[in-house]
């Protein structure tokens, strides 16, 4: 079934501003408001009590964009970033997990998909190590970084393996990658042979892979080191 | 060592040393401090976008992904077909069948003067209100406060599917396998006709405005006794002025058309005077605010209600303001 949309919006609003909607799903008052500290999860508590599904589609609308834009920065791929936080609100859906949440839920939300994006970039930049690591990994296979600034420090390294690639295979690289442009796309795009970007993209990806799982396997040492002595 | 704001977003972009990157774990062994490091994050994100994701599309599959995955669904009662008709028959029962022709007599006089009651049944609201419901087709309509639509009551039949507006709606039509069109008339001298196509009709007493998003529409309308019609691509705002004369304009990012809700209310840096006079236009209301500088406290942002008393209780706490109201008398003003 086709769905299609015909809507008569409210009619005194500036038509303008249906057309430029803000992502925004919050109401908060700027300038020099009365209360100094705002708790601005208020309208999604209300959302909750009115019901799950109405809870869940507020927080959806208010922290999807930022999620999907920090996701990025980890694995390299809209749809991948897409993908994963698409996966942390599905899963917060079935499990009823807005029931148990004792924070506020962007940090419920921010933490998912901070696991989700570095335990993904793991399985995909780590796996063609020896194995030795595989053995590693196994056993740490749910270990996360013990520090918050990690995550921090794990994604500035992604940006700057692929920042030091040379300057046409990281734009190749990107359009593949980040894009997820098709090869064909982009050998028409940039007037190459399709052979020539299958070559730079694998070439870039070979390079942050190994940039990467070195970074990651010295990590795990230091890991299990960690868990060593404590 | 004091964490600020600017320290943590410095840290995000990179551009701290190793000393201060420790003083900020050691600021994050308390959790209260963790909230603040991810409401910062989010800002921080939203301040340095990389793209803007396909949020509506990916929040319409989300919404889908909710749907299969409950296992009641709860206003299905209410509508039902059949169950008005038992009542019907139980009702010609009780009474004999004395009652039943009389009934038969009565109807049919009044179907000749009541036609259009008898042909449409009439979906109204009155101020505040908004009602959603499903029309046989399966198109979904959601009526804003003080409107009426008429629907026909023995179902759209084989040609076009056509409804008559006063007031405001949106609708999420279904598309047909016979291509029938969905028209929507108003009282207004021009009418929609939803040639497969998604958009947004704004339309009061002064202006009427469509937006398309994608496929195509056809607006009909009337000039001196003359029908006219416009079609419109996508990306395209039509506005009609008092005289009914068209203007198209582009629109800019047509992609932000937001997916169907009770009723969004935005607000851009609005001031509460200005809320107050979108209100007593809306709702038919007279707001009182008490002081001038409560008048320049600004609002931003969008917030959905579903009614009046949602969006006042919203504002009230928010702005941290009392907000009293007296039928259709509304005052503003700050706790003493």
């Amino acid at each position: 079934m086709t769905l299609i949309q015909l809507r008569l919006l409210n009619s005194t609003l500036n038509p303008n501003s249906l057309a430029f909607e803000k992502p925004m799903e919050e109401l908060v008052e700027v300038g020099n408001g009365v209360n100094g500290v705002l708790d601005d999860e208020i309208l999604i508590r209300r959302a909750f009590e009115e019901s799950a599904e109405a809870g869940c589609e507020y927080l959806f609308r208010r922290y999807h964009r930022p999620l999907c834009n920090h996701a990025l920065r980890f694995v390299m791929s809209k749809e991948k970033a897409e993908d994963i936080v698409s996966d942390v609100f599905c899963k917060f859906w079935k499990n009823g997990s807005y029931n148990s949440v004792t924070s506020s839920f962007r940090y419920y939300l921010f933490r998912s998909v901070r696991n989700e994006a570095y335990t993904h970039l793991r399985s995909e930049f780590s796996n063609l190590v020896s194995m030795e690591l595989s053995m590693a990994q196994a056993g740490l296979a749910c270990e996360q970084p013990d520090e918050i600034t990690q995550y921090e420090e794990t994604y500035n390294r992604v940006k700057q393996l692929v920042d030091e690639l040379p300057p046409q295979c990281r734009k190749i690289f990107l359009l593949s990658r980040f894009e997820g442009k098709r090869y064909k796309e982009i050998a028409e795009e940039l007037g190459l042979s399709v052979k020539t970007v299958e070559t730079h993209v694998s070439k870039g990806l070979s390079l942050v892979r190994k940039g990467l799982s070195d970074y990651l396997v010295y990590f795990l040492i230091f890991l299990a080191a960690g868990n060593v002595t404590v | 060592m004091k964490i600020t704001k600017e320290l943590i977003f410095e840290h995000f972009a990179n551009k701290i040393t190793p000393l201060q990157r420790r003083h900020i774990d050691e600021w994050l062994r308390l959790k209260a401090n963790e909230e603040f490091y991810y409401k910062w994050l989010e800002e921080w994100e939203r301040n340095n976008p990389e793209y803007a994701p396909e949020s509506t599309e990916l929040l319409n599959n989300y919404l889908n992904f909710i749907a299969l995955n409950t296992s009641e669904n709860e206003d299905v009662e209410e509508t039902r077909p059949d169950l008005v008709a038992r009542k019907w028959w139980i009702f010609v029962h009780k009474r004999k069948v004395a009652a039943g022709f009389l009934l038969l007599v009565v109807s049919a006089v009044s179907m000749w003067f009541l036609r259009t009651t008898i042909q449409y049944q009439n979906y109204e609201t009155r101020i505040g209100e908004t009602r959603s419901f499903y029309l046989e087709d399966g198109s979904q309509v959601m009526l804003n406060p003080k409107s009426s639509l008429l629907v026909p009551r023995w179902g759209f039949g084989e040609k076009n599917r056509e409804v008559i507006l006063t007031g405001e709606a949106g609708f999420s039509v279904t598309h047909l396998s016979g291509n029938q069109k969905f028209i929507v008339k108003t009282n207004k001298d021009f009418e929609v006709v939803v040639l497969g196509t998604e958009f947004s009709v704004t339309a009061n007493d002064r202006v009427a405005n469509i937006a398309l998003k994608n496929g195509s529409v056809k607006v009909n309308y009337n000039t001196q006794h003359q029908v006219k019609e416009i079609l419109m691509e996508p990306g395209e705002l039509i506005t009609f002025d008092k005289d009914l004369i068209p203007k198209k304009t582009k629109l800019i990012e047509p992609q932000n058309f937001s997916i169907w809700e009770p009723r969004r209310f935005v607000f851009e840096e609005m001031k509460l005077s200005e809320v107050a006079q979108m209100l007593e236009e809306t709702y038919g209301l007279s707001i009182e605010i008490t002081s001038e500088k409560l008048a320049d406290r600004k609002l931003i942002g969008s917030f959905r209600a579903k009614n009046l008393d949602e969006l006042l209780n919203t504002i009230s706490e928010v702005m941290h303001i009392a907000v009293v109201r007296k039928n259709n008398i509304i005052q503003f003003k700050e706790y003493p």
